[in-house]
């Protein structure tokens, strides 16, 4: 079975590996081919992002406060040229996730962020070793109070089940091992940064993951990151966010493999998944629920809404539970249908009026005709969804008796159809 | 503009609205007759010694020499412990025998994080005991396990946008609501002769689309809302008579009445209010909440009362943690452990409290211990209120409290209504 590359695959690839894309970015893809664009959003630093750049600056010095690094991301999401980067810093944030609420320190927030981005596509085991030293895991996890005589498993524990081997793969005897190899891992009262306080750390013989020795925290690190478990661990986690969630060993195994080979390279991981029959099958087409995140992102980037919009979408985040920095606990947020009930169907909608309102309806549309169903066809496919929604209703709206809407109607129409689209039940899937 | 069934039929949606929708609205009676719970969720750390306060007992000025409430103030319905003073409306009640407290209530671990309290709270699980499975809360596993198919879209109600995890379920999809006057379809965006067409295309992509497996579960929670906004479009007036404050609780409380009054098989609500983790000045931080609490529950018994849902509604009242006993250097005080629950309605056993009362020269590490598993409370509710086996629900084996009265929801002791 060969992966047919079509628009259509093109918008399921730009809504799992960006935040979906733009009738242009479409145009491309299509022209260029499934390797060439997969590869185009993996090789990110090459692309030209001077533009979101310009408007990082333009929300003036380093942002310090929540609301600040709450915009600052934000703004990167809505506006980066390079979505996979974000897509996995997000998937990261998920995976190793801190809580403003809890670390209280927005500027450490910041630090772990761009921590997670600049390994977005990197070395799982090197940035896993690099968590353990960030100060927000340290406070998150309460690692900074540990000590020999009092030592904490906050952090050895959800570093064994939640970080790198997952539920059943490790024993309690393995989390007290490596709870003793990171005591002494505090942060300085000093400088705010990483310290490694030998008089606090346990020395002595520990035994991990069957081997014996006097293993310190970046030791215990590497012993779960090596053992056969982690691939697959760490396979399913990346592969049931790009893909479908739950997958089973056998989807899994090709991945894990590739990972592996690697030496736990992110970037051969998702390489792997995002070149994959598994990947453009029909298994994987609107399998998922969109998230909050996803579905704010992507109507403001498929509406392509220049002015500052982060304002709206904090406000909705907030309300249905997403906000970035804030994950409802460790284990990251929920997937799945868990984000729907009439409360927050009801929420997305008045976001998709919202944003609808904020939309340029000429812009939108350009690239339409003057007739009803040329211009139903053309924002279906701005959303990316001409094979999954039912144009039918939709001309009739647009056009009704048959008489094609100029002017003001034209206007309401094309808004009316993003905001039907954006609250359509195929769009809340992704 | 809302949208409702009757704009459905307008735009031409046709017999596939009317068979899809009608057997969902109308209720059998023996559903809308079955008791309920409401959870408010007093979200901080309330202090509970500043609640019920223990005035007999010598130790509490001296470790409260800020905080301490003036004897003379003290509403001393009980013989033992009294009620702040901004707690009028509930020593009332607590008078009427339809309000009552159970102290030293918490759990084994000891953890002050809210983040971490408030989980165990809601999911009736200790944080070691909840990794690995789906995170679900005790009044969700309820609601699988006793609300049935298909309870109709507004069985659990939760006040506000969100589902709390207290309330989370696998199979049943509570429903979110903030404000009843803007639970509708927005058409702002559509000039005014457009909007029925609008709403009628809505209708439509929601109730004929094709499509993909995924889609059944969002379809059901799209019927749920046009549901909901339909059978709450006619909802009863809020009372002009129970004198609700003129707060976020308030309002939440008046809607949830409101919603109960419709008699469309609600069995359990959740209300969240906050600002109680009063780490510094709390004198009249915490007067000013606890009169907001007071008020509004209050008015929602009169409410209950004068709609004659009284007998059916029982409210259970938490919060994470108490606090410690001694008030810390700014007039405040830290996250500590023990608390009072409080329990309002005809059917509770009022008058008299459950759980010893604090005594303040027995302490553990500064703090009033836990003496009574917080889910004994829940499995009290399960079992004598809402009905149903609580052992699969909580996961466990807990003892009944005995502040129910659960078969004869107290007629005869019904006061003069307010």
């Amino acid at each position: 079975m060969a992966i047919v590359w079509n628009r259509d695959a093109a918008a399921h690839l730009y809504r799992r590996a960006g935040f979906g894309a733009t009738p242009q970015e479409l145009d491309r893809a299509v022209e260029q081919g499934m390797e060439a664009t997969v590869a185009g959003l993996i090789d990110y630093e090459g692309v030209d992002n001077s533009a979101l750049e310009a408007r990082l600056a333009a929300l003036g010095p380093e942002p310090t406060t929540a609301i600040e690094i709450l915009t600052w991301w934000l703004t990167r999401m809505i506006f980066t040229a390079r979505p996979l980067e974000e897509r996995m810093t997000f998937f990261l944030h998920d995976h190793f996730a801190t809580g403003l609420r809890k670390v209280q320190r927005a500027d450490w927030m910041l630090g772990q962020n761009r921590l997670l981005r600049k390994f977005a596509l990197g070395n799982f085991t090197e940035l896993t070793i690099e968590v353990s030293r960030d100060p927000a895991m340290l406070i998150w996890l309460d690692n900074f109070t540990s000590r020999k005589q009092s030592p904490n498993e906050n952090f050895g524990r959800e570093l064994l089940e939640l970080f790198t081997l997952g539920h059943g793969n490790f024993t309690e005897a393995d989390v007290k091992a490596a709870t003793r190899a990171f005591t002494g891992w505090t942060i300085s009262r000093q400088t705010g940064e990483f310290t490694f306080i030998d008089t606090f750390h346990d020395h002595g013989q520990k035994t991990f993951l069957g081997q014996t020795g006097n293993w310190n925290g970046d030791d215990i690190v590497r012993f779960a990151c090596a053992d056969p478990a982690h691939a697959p661990f760490i396979a399913g986690k990346v592969f049931g966010w790009l893909a479908w969630d739950d997958p089973d060993d056998s989807t899994i195994a090709p991945f894990a493999e590739a990972y592996s080979a690697s030496g736990n390279s992110l970037r051969a991981l998702v390489e792997a998944i995002l070149r994959s029959e598994a990947f453009y099958s029909e298994r994987a087409r609107w399998a998922k629920v969109k998230s909050p995140v996803d579905f704010v992102v992507s109507a403001l980037r498929q509406l392509e809404i220049s002015r500052d919009a982060t304002r709206i979408a904090i406000g909705i985040l907030a309300a249905q539970g997403q906000l970035p920095f804030d994950p409802p606990s460790v284990e990251g947020w929920p997937a799945g249908i868990a984000w729907l009930n009439s409360g927050t169907l009801l929420g997305r909608m008045n976001f998709a009026s919202a944003a609808s309102a904020l939309a340029d309806p000429v812009r939108v549309s350009a690239s339409a005709g003057a007739s009803g169903s040329e211009l139903v066809a053309a924002m279906l496919d701005r959303f990316g969804v001409t094979a999954a929604v039912d144009s039918m209703p939709l001309e009739a709206y647009v056009s009704p008796g048959g008489t094609d809407p100029v002017g003001n109607e034209r206007t309401s129409r094309v808004r009316g159809l993003a905001q039907l689209i954006l609250s359509s039940p195929e769009w809340q899937l992704n | 503009m809302t949208f409702t069934r009757r704009d459905f039929l307008k735009a031409g949606g046709t017999a596939v609205t009317v068979s899809f929708l009608a057997p969902r609205l109308a209720l059998p009676s023996s559903m809308q007759q079955g008791r309920i719970l409401v959870i408010l969720q007093l979200a901080g750390g309330n202090d509970g010694i500043n609640t019920f306060i223990p005035y007999t007992d010598a130790k509490y000025r001296s470790a409260r020499p800020t905080l301490a409430i003036p004897d003379a103030e003290i509403l001393k319905v009980d013989s033992q412990l009294g009620f702040h003073p901004s707690l009028a409306e509930l020593a009332e009640l607590y008078q009427q025998r339809r309000f009552t407290f159970v102290n030293h209530v918490g759990f084994g671990s000891l953890d002050r994080s809210h983040f971490h309290c408030q989980d165990i709270w809601q999911t009736g699980l200790e944080t070691h005991q909840s990794h690995g499975s789906a995170r679900t809360g005790w009044l969700g596993r309820w609601a699988d396990q006793q609300l049935g198919f298909d309870p109709g879209p507004l069985a659990a109600l939760s006040v506000g946008s969100r589902i709390p995890l207290g309330m989370t379920a696998e199979e049943i999809v509570p429903a979110a609501i903030s404000n009843l006057d803007s639970f509708a379809i927005p058409t702002g965006t559509q000039l005014p002769a457009d909007r029925d067409a609008f709403l009628g295309t809505l209708e439509n992509l929601w109730m004929n689309g094709h499509g993909h497996s995924g889609h059944h579960d969002v379809r059901r929670i799209g019927a749920d809302l046009f549901d909901s906004i339909e059978l709450l479009e006619n909802a009863p007036e809020p009372s002009q008579t129970a004198g609700y404050p003129a707060s976020a609780l308030g309002r939440g409380l008046q809607l949830v009445a409101q919603v109960l009054a419709g008699g469309y098989g609600t069995r359990i609500v959740w209300v969240t209010t906050g600002g109680y983790d009063t780490h510094s000045a709390q004198g009249p931080t915490h007067a000013s909440l606890l009169g907001d609490v007071s008020r509004a529950l209050g008015a929602f018994q009169r409410d209950l009362d004068e709609r004659d849902l009284a007998d059916r509604t029982v409210v259970m009242a938490w919060s994470e943690f108490g606090r410690r006993v001694a008030e810390n250097g700014s007039a405040g005080t830290d996250h500590g452990r023990g608390n009072t629950v409080f329990l309002l309605g005809n059917a509770v056993n009022g008058g008299t409290f459950y759980g010893d009362a604090p005594n303040l020269g027995i302490l553990e590490n500064g703090d009033l211990p836990v003496q009574i598993d917080f889910r004994s409370v829940y499995w009290t509710l399960i079992q004598d209120w809402l009905g149903g086996d609580p052992e699969p629900v909580l996961m466990g084996r807990y003892e009944n409290l005995g502040f129910l009265t659960p078969q004869q929801p107290a007629r005869t002791r019904r006061v003069r209504r307010g």
